[in-house]
């Protein structure tokens, strides 16, 4: 899986992100990064 | 990341708030009070609710350091969040509401979708701006305890360990909660027919 990382967040916080909420689905990482992007700009909505 | 200001500054105005200087309490709270508001109101969604639901956060903040019980250990932001989020459980246990499906306690969940959402005319391309408007949509019909820990994670950037102890449930709890909003919100958008070119987010 190529960068899956989020630098916003510390090593062991990924790792528990990846191993238990994405696992082999690498759709539900698409949708994290969307909501990512949705939530970024929220203050500014 | 949970932005948490200088903490000397925050315990500075918090003791001088219990001194009785109560224009301390205004600058504490000008520091966070959008942040703080904004988790009210996209858990809730309703700004008469969100609205009730602060003042009483506000009223709670300054009884709770006027007789003592908070304990100062620099994490004022994470301590009134967590009050709020009680505020919201209370609010959701009120008004047992019946839009939402809640979740069992295997973490499963059956999905209902409100009136608008399945009436949306919602259109196979849509413009960047429009599907993040959607998406923040989709969010707001998710069960109560998925939607929190969405905008815990996505909105305030608590990391898994601080959602569960915000929420009072162990992180595999959270854990679970994210999957499966992550899963019924790819349902939702496929239900949909949204189109989202997640291509450009990689």
């Amino acid at each position: 899986m190529e960068n899956t990382y989020n630098s916003d967040f510390d090593d062991d916080d990924n790792e528990l992100f990846l191993n238990n909420v994405i696992g082999d689905d690498i759709g539900l990482l698409n949708i994290s990064r969307f909501l990512d992007r949705a939530y970024a700009e929220e203050d500014d909505v | 990341m949970l932005t948490q200001h200088n903490m000397t500054d925050d315990s500075a105005l918090i003791q001088a708030y219990i001194s009785g200087d109560n224009d301390s309490m205004s600058k504490l709270m000008d520091r966070y009070k959008k942040k703080i508001y904004k988790y009210i109101l996209l858990t809730v969604k309703n700004d008469s609710v969100a609205d009730d639901i602060f003042q009483d956060l506000f009223i709670k903040i300054q009884k709770s350091l006027k007789s003592d019980r908070y304990i100062d250990n620099g994490k004022f932001l994470s301590w009134t969040l967590r009050i709020a989020h009680n505020l919201i459980i209370d609010y959701f246990r009120q008004k047992k509401q019946s839009n939402l499906v809640s979740t069992d306690d295997d973490g499963q969940s059956n999905i209902m979708y409100s009136q608008s959402l399945l009436e949306s005319n919602i259109e196979d391309k849509l413009v960047d701006d429009q599907i993040k408007t959607d998406l923040r949509r989709l969010v707001d019909s998710l069960p109560i305890e998925q939607r929190e820990v969405v905008i815990l994670r996505h909105y305030l950037g608590m990391s898994f360990k601080d959602i569960a102890t915000h929420t009072d449930v162990s992180i595999n709890t959270a854990l679970g909660r994210m999957r499966y909003a992550l899963i019924n919100l790819r349902k939702m958008i496929e239900d949909n027919n949204m189109y989202m070119d997640l291509k450009n987010y990689s």
